[in-house]
């Protein structure tokens, strides 16, 4: 080791040390490169295949909204002729509870159509679309439950927007005057859908 | 025959020195000169010729002086220390010197005794940094090599026909080398006979070494061993046999190469043409070269090594860059796979997509809606779905009459709606005083809304007493709620008996003599309506 290390060694043996360390850093350099040049290769490919995804899943999105779109118009032409897609109109409501008294032997009537609000239940499905709700409560007297039912359902039928009735109570009052024996109370929600966007642009 | 790398051996006699270069197959290019001296123009230019060549240099000098010596220290480490001391005293001006330590306490010194005759050739070597890997004594390496082929006995005499003329007499015991003398050619010539004058020298050597004792006191007589060239062979034991008062035996150098494991040797007709095929195999110790001798040597294998070691960290550094390269192509052609396939598949999404009819609205819009509408109940039947029937059913039964139903939708088979309390119980002689069956719960709160897949009902109504046939007034009851729950999603049950004769409940009864038990007693009802899913 000391021949080595010696002056005469070590002039002996410059070139081979040069040759060593620029054989260890061009192959430490290439290897480096190329192993850069490996990641960015794979991480190209990734991003690729991550593309690929997209638009595999766009492809079957599109699929299903090719083949649902025929039953997705079917269920927004309904909507929107009992007018669920349009805005409440309450003024129209009470007259046509009005004109509906007068039409069906109801003795008397009485409703409370509570401030709307948002159904926040079912976001998750329909997320861009505000389901609003105003609940109603109608209390009327009648000499017959058959008179206070076909009044009720004839009120559904009618009004624009859906009416789904949640609670309904009858009960035949003792003591009651003619035509006002039996006493019906029915809860319904009035059901608007609004896109998202256009609700909270409502003033 | 299987050589590592080419050797260049040469052979230092007195008034000769030898060049052999062993090539990697085998073959040597051997060239003699005679009269050597450093120097020499003609030895120079062979020299520079082979410069790049690992050197060994076997020297068969006349000055060079063994003995064998007896240690009396025990222990090793002592006896070493003692033999070193030896050596340095009876060779004091000598740098080239070698101890070899033997069984039986005993050690063999070796030492050129004339330094100048080999440090000459050592100052040329290395001012023409020839890479010397040794310098080794021919008497040592040829006793070694004479037991590969001795046939038996302790006490041996190995003579070896030298290329000057003269012989190399080295006396073995039990296999170890203990003495070694050259004859040179002057003093074996002007006798009548070669073989004659080996075997007179070989008898004066053996007479010495009995007489000095060092070969024991085996009464045997020794062995004597003649190494001759391989041609000659034949004819020098015949003229042997004939004059040596020792038993002879003579053998030729490839015998000796092929003992030592070279089955593939060329002819070798000279000593040196032996020791540099046998050391182009496998190397051996080295005997009297000082270490700044070997330096070049040094040198030129810390050369070879960090050569080698640049090669492997290229051939390192290209091995990953092809490997990375090849994932790098690999990953290359799976991204054109990908890419291709994606471009398929968004053109078969832009077609699908292009037989879309004109929307009303956006289609995440439209998607949007009809799940919606899926879970919220838009379109849902109402009371008269479910009341409309029942009150047919009733209506089979004219002694029951409805005083009042509560009807609610519910996601869940509890809580059945509340009714109005009435204002006072029923009469009749016999009633059930605790509240049978679950508690009805009020109508749903603001925040619910249901899905209406079910709609719950609780009916309350009066029948009569049916005079004091309580069993049959239940059976009516009974069977009014079969009747109900045999509609279409319908299923009825009683909550709240006329009269609850359950083990459950507490009944309490009160019966006058000559009264008819009369009145009306109240009971209520349960029922479940599903809604019919076509899904």
């Amino acid at each position: 080791m000391s021949v080595l290390l010696s002056r005469d060694g070590l002039r002996s043996l410059r070139l081979a040390w040069v040759t060593l360390l620029t054989s260890v850093t061009l192959a430490a350099a290439i290897a480096w490169a190329t192993g850069a040049l490996q990641a960015t290769e794979a991480l190209q490919l990734e991003h690729a295949r991550s593309l690929l995804s997209q638009a595999a899943a766009r492809l079957e999105r599109t699929q299903q909204e090719r083949d649902g779109l025929p039953d997705w118009l079917a269920v927004h032409r309904d909507l929107a002729q009992r007018g669920v897609l349009d805005a409440e109109d309450r003024l129209a409501l009470a007259e046509r509870l009005r004109r509906l008294q007068s039409l069906h032997p109801v003795a008397s009537l009485e409703f409370d159509l509570e401030p709307q609000r948002e159904l926040s239940l079912h976001r998750a499905s329909a997320p861009s679309l505000a389901l609003l709700a105003s609940r109603l409560k109608v209390t009327l007297r009648s000499g017959h439950e058959q008179h206070a039912l076909s009044f009720l359902e004839a009120a559904r039928a009618t009004s624009r927007g859906a009416l789904p009735p949640l609670s309904c109570s009858l009960r035949r009052l003792p003591h009651a005057l003619p035509g006002q024996a039996t006493e019906a109370t029915c809860i319904f929600e009035w059901l608007t859908v609004r896109p998202r966007e256009a609700q909270s642009r409502a003033p | 025959m299987r050589h590592r790398r080419p050797l260049h051996a040469l052979y230092l006699a007195d008034d000769l020195l030898v060049s052999t270069i062993v090539d990697a197959g085998g073959a040597m290019d051997r060239h003699p000169f005679d009269g050597a001296q450093p120097g020499d123009d003609e030895i120079e230019h062979r020299l520079r010729s082979s410069s790049r060549l690992r050197t060994r240099l076997v020297v068969d000098l006349t000055d060079e002086a063994f003995e064998l010596i007896t240690l009396s220290a025990r222990l090793r480490r002592d006896r070493e220390a003692l033999a070193q001391r030896a050596l340095e005293r009876r060779h004091p001006d000598t740098p080239f010197r070698f101890l070899r330590h033997l069984p039986q306490q005993r050690a063999l010194l070796a030492a050129v005794s004339r330094p100048a005759a080999l440090s000459r050739w050592l100052e040329r070597f290395d001012a023409l940094k020839l890479p010397l890997v040794g310098v080794h004594s021919a008497a040592l390496l040829g006793a070694r090599w004479a037991e590969g082929v001795a046939d038996g006995g302790s006490r041996r005499l190995a003579i070896w026909s030298l290329p000057t003329g003269g012989i190399r007499l080295s006396a073995l015991h039990a296999g170890v080398p203990i003495f070694s003398r050259l004859v040179p050619r002057g003093a074996l010539e002007g006798r009548d006979d070669w073989p004659h004058a080996v075997a007179q020298e070989s008898r004066r050597t053996a007479q010495y070494l009995s007489d000095d004792g060092q070969w024991g006191t085996a009464s045997e007589p020794p062995k004597a061993t003649l190494f001759v060239p391989t041609r000659a062979r034949a004819d020098l034991a015949l003229r042997l046999d004939k004059t040596s008062p020792l038993p002879f035996r003579v053998v030729g150098f490839d015998e000796v190469a092929h003992a030592m494991g070279l089955h593939h040797a060329p002819t070798l007709d000279s000593i040196d043409a032996l020791i540099a095929a046998i050391l182009a195999r496998s190397g051996t110790l080295n005997h009297y070269a000082p270490r700044y001798a070997l330096r070049h040597a040094s040198i030129v294998r810390a050369r070879g090594a960090i050569g080698a070691l640049s090669v492997t960290a290229a051939i390192a550094g290209f091995a990953v860059s092809a490997w990375n390269l090849t994932a790098v192509a690999d990953a290359r052609d799976a991204e054109a796979a990908v890419r291709a396939r994606r471009v398929a598949l968004s053109a078969e999404a832009d077609s699908a997509a292009a037989e879309f009819p004109p929307l009303p609205a956006s289609v995440p819009f439209l998607a949007e809606l009809a799940a919606l509408q899926a879970r919220v109940p838009f379109e849902h039947p109402g009371p008269s779905a479910l009341l409309v029937p029942l009150s047919h059913v009733v209506a089979r039964y004219p002694e029951v009459r409805l005083t009042q139903l509560a009807w609610h939708l519910s996601d869940n088979a509890h809580p059945y709606p509340a009714l109005h309390e009435p204002p006072g119980d029923p009469t009749g002689a016999l009633r059930s005083v605790a509240a049978p069956g679950a508690a009805v719960a009020p109508t749903a709160d603001a925040a619910a809304m249901p899905t209406g897949r079910l709609a719950l009902s609780t009916l309350e109504g009066v029948m009569p007493s049916a005079g004091g046939d309580f069993a049959a007034r239940q059976r009516r009851l009974e069977r009014l709620v079969e009747d109900l729950s045999s509609l279409p999603g319908v299923h009825a049950e009683i909550a709240e008996s006329p009269l609850d004769t359950g083990p459950g409940a507490r009944l309490e009864g009160r019966f006058l003599a000559g009264e008819q038990a009369e009145g009306r007693t109240r009971f209520r009802l349960r029922v479940t309506w599903q809604r019919h899913d076509p899904s």
